[in-house]
């Protein structure tokens, strides 16, 4: 079963950008599914529209079966999101964002004192959690707002570009928990830049270029994909793909003094 | 209704009133009122005996809460985009948010008055406290109303001390005066003070089974506009 449906979504920006162009794609439940294209393909777009921070101009976004517009906020229940900007509130401390998130998704007192304590320690933000959300540093606020996204336990995780600023320890452990919350049933979808992880990571990729999906597939099935016209050669890993898929359709640069 | 708000409020509705209440105070926005306290010293002083002393609070208190009711949905940077994201009841939210806007008009009317009757040149007589308790009412509630339709359709992303905030600001002091019609015509014209006590909770019944809904319907269709214009 698909947890998430795009089927020939449509969006552009009032500067007449097209950032979705008849953008499908299926994300089936209890995957790890990596999101991934160049800056501006369009992936935070599509993003955004699940978190109800866009509007699409036509098609359909299938969440858990139903159309999010015949669904009002109620899907958002059993989403996480980590999103490519900061949705947290600065002035809060740690403790203080994961106690109003985890109320905010309906946990009761108790449940949002438990889970917030034992996220601030997986997290090693124990230390921290009364300082204000503003003077953390970067690698720290993209903690909060991962274990604000998983404070509720969801069906499906939303993060964009997760690692981005983390250390090697903190990613590490963080991509243990996501895998084992994959295990568990939990849908994962991830975009990022590190296609080496994305790679090891994610069981399904989408690759998005210019708002279409150019390839979606298992990542098991990149290695026996043949190379090339000739067809005499496979793929030896994701970027090697990556790179032959969009290195032609965009525009190739150079500078001129070297 | 007080007790019925208390009585079905959960732990998410006290997080968001207690989180409007602090963000203020740790916000630049509560600094806004040391110009306009000095002004009001100089108000106060002056006014007497042309008017009620407590028009200067009045004044100081709308204008300095101004972005308390006419841009709600951006208390801190990025508010709205951060509750877009969460499954949040909005009706409840705008609630809990006009019921911390209530108590800090209060606290904020009580320490003004404290510090800016000191100036005024003559005793403020307990008729004048009096009139000043039976006015608020008046225009609090319809006054959080129309802030909750203003800040749909007049986002500020950012309030501080701009040219905007000024005019913003005015704009507050204009529509208390004109929220004070039905006082003074109560007051003034008919002599029945009672009737003020009257309006007031009738204003504040209005408030409370209109205004929330009123608001939270309109921001779930202008929601998506409105962050899609950052």
């Amino acid at each position: 079963m698909n947890i998430l449906e795009y089927d020939e979504v449509v969006k552009s920006y009032d500067n007449g950008v097209r950032a979705l162009d008849l953008l499908s794609m299926s994300v089936p439940e209890a995957s790890i599914f990596g999101f991934i294209g160049l800056n501006g393909a369009g992936k935070t777009t599509a993003i955004r529209i699940i978190a109800g921070l866009l509007q699409k101009d036509s098609g359909s976004v299938k969440l858990f079966g139903k159309k999010i517009e015949d669904q009002e906020d109620s899907y958002k229940t059993q989403i996480g999101f980590v999103l490519d900007e900061p949705h947290y509130f600065e002035w809060m401390s740690a403790q203080e964002w994961l106690h109003f998130a985890g109320a905010m998704y309906g946990l009761s007192r108790d449940e949002t004192k438990s889970r917030s304590d034992e996220l601030l320690y997986f997290f090693d933000l124990s230390g921290k959690r009364n300082d204000p959300i503003k003077t953390l540093s970067t690698g720290m606020k993209k903690k909060i707002s991962l274990a604000a996204a998983v404070i509720h336990n969801p069906r499906l995780i939303i993060l964009d570009e997760p690692l981005e600023g983390i250390d090697t320890l903190a990613a590490s452990s963080i991509k243990e928990s996501l895998s084992l919350m994959a295990s568990r049933g939990t849908t994962i979808l991830i975009t990022s830049h590190v296609l080496d992880t994305v790679e090891r990571f994610c069981s399904q990729i989408a690759i998005i270029h210019r708002g279409k999906n150019i390839l979606q597939c298992a990542t098991e099935e990149i290695r026996s994909r043949a190379k090339g016209a000739m067809r005499d050669s496979a793929y030896s890993s994701l970027e090697e793909l990556f790179v032959d898929l969009v290195s032609d359709k965009a525009k190739k640069k150079h500078l001129s003094w070297l | 209704m007080i007790r019925g708000f208390y009585e079905t409020a959960d732990y998410g509705d006290l997080l968001i009133f207690r989180a409007e209440f602090k963000q203020f105070f740790l916000s630049p926005k509560c600094l806004h009122f040391i110009p306009l306290m000095m002004a009001g010293a100089v108000l106060t002083a002056w006014v007497y005996p042309v008017a009620s002393p407590f028009v200067p609070v009045v004044i100081v208190v709308f204008s300095g809460l101004e972005p308390q009711f006419n841009n709600i949905f951006y208390s801190t940077p990025g508010e709205l985009e951060t509750l877009s994201v969460l499954p949040v009841s909005w009706r409840r939210v705008v609630l809990a948010k006009n019921c911390a806007t209530l108590l800090l008009v209060l606290l904020m009317f009580i320490l003004c008055s404290m510090a800016l009757l000191y100036f005024s040149p003559d005793t403020v007589s307990w008729r004048y406290t009096s009139d000043a308790l039976l006015y608020l009412p008046t225009v609090l509630f319809p006054a959080l109303h129309i802030g909750n339709m203003r800040s749909i359709q007049n986002p500020r992303r950012r309030a501080g001390m701009t040219s905007t905030d000024l005019f913003e600001a005015l704009w507050m002091i204009l529509t208390i005066g004109a929220l004070s019609a039905p006082y003074f015509i109560m007051t003034g014209l008919f002599e029945v003070p009672l009737l003020c006590a009257l309006y007031g909770v009738g204003m504040a019944i209005a408030w409370y089974r209109y205004s929330p809904a009123r608001t939270a319907s309109l921001i779930a269709e202008e929601r998506v506009r409105i962050c899609q214009a950052y």
